[in-house]
């Protein structure tokens, strides 16, 4: 499972707000790559309602990831065991997380669009341990926040890095 | 976690990447709608994806989702390391700190 809509370039979004970036880096263009898939499809939404589809992404996202562990766990052990009505609607609701978090990312400031995504670990963590009974230990913790400022640092600086030599 | 547990989340970032990688390289070079299907690049992209989904389901079997789900956050660390080695892009100090955290998070988070 890819963690999918990595989109968005702020090159885009001058003149809607801060432009961190002057050029373009190769990193800058994979994380946007979703994001095409959606030019020309009149999928551009307005600011206001980009935070809308924010949040939606992240309740999505994270019922979708919920309802896949439960397919997972309620499967029969073979391959053919995760072919099921289950398995169909988490991919299904995790897809709307998808589309939403591409939509979110054409108009919202990409720091304040990772940084409010942080709420996704906090969604799982409370789905995990009320729904599935895992331990929310102190390393799992430490380690989440670990990741999550791991992310934020190249997110950042991928918006801010000088163009290299090819 | 088991090291098959490890190595099988390891499988489902990598394919995710290349994934990202592949769906680049299709968009990029699709001047139509038919390009896209008849491009290899799309392919690549579309069979990746539905290996990495199936190991995903398999890998939350066994593995709690409170640890499986933030190492998915390796996946960040990979882009940048992809277009090092693939694009001869350089590294800033601030993404090779970034990697190295998010490394650093997962061993914690799959230890515990």
């Amino acid at each position: 499972m890819a963690i999918d809509g990595l989109g968005g370039n702020l090159n885009e979004h001058a003149g809607q707000g801060l432009v961190l970036s002057t050029t373009r880096t190769t990193t800058d263009e994979i994380l946007s790559v979703l994001e095409k898939s959606t030019e020309g499809v009149g999928l551009r939404s307005t600011p206001s309602i980009a935070y809308l589809h924010l949040a939606a992404s992240i309740g999505f996202g994270v019922a979708g990831q919920l309802l896949m562990k439960s397919a997972a766990l309620n499967s029969a052990q073979s391959l053919q065991g995760l072919v099921s009505l289950a398995t169909l609607l988490a991919l299904g609701v995790y897809g709307l997380g998808v589309v939403n978090w591409i939509m979110a990312l054409r108009s919202v400031n990409l720091g304040v669009a990772y940084s409010v995504s942080s709420l996704n670990y906090v969604g799982i963590f409370l789905g995990s341990y009320f729904l599935f009974d895992e331990a929310i230990t102190a390393q799992r913790l430490i380690g989440v926040g670990l990741i999550f400022f791991g992310v934020l640092l190249i997110v950042f600086r991928a918006r801010t890095a000088p163009e290299s030599p090819r | 976690m088991t090291t098959a547990d490890w190595l099988q989340l390891i499988a489902v970032v990598l394919l995710g990447t290349i994934a990202q990688l592949a769906l680049k390289r299709a968009l990029d070079g699709a001047g139509s709608q038919l390009n896209l299907v008849q491009s290899p690049w799309a392919w690549s992209w579309f069979v990746s994806y539905v290996i990495s989904t199936i190991l995903w389901l398999l890998v939350l079997r066994r593995v709690p989702l409170s640890q499986a789900f933030p190492i998915l956050g390796l996946q960040f660390a990979l882009v940048p390391i992809a277009s090092r080695l693939f694009l001869r892009e350089q590294m800033a100090i601030e993404q090779w700190l970034g990697v190295a955290t998010i490394v650093a998070g997962v061993i914690l988070v799959g230890r515990g």
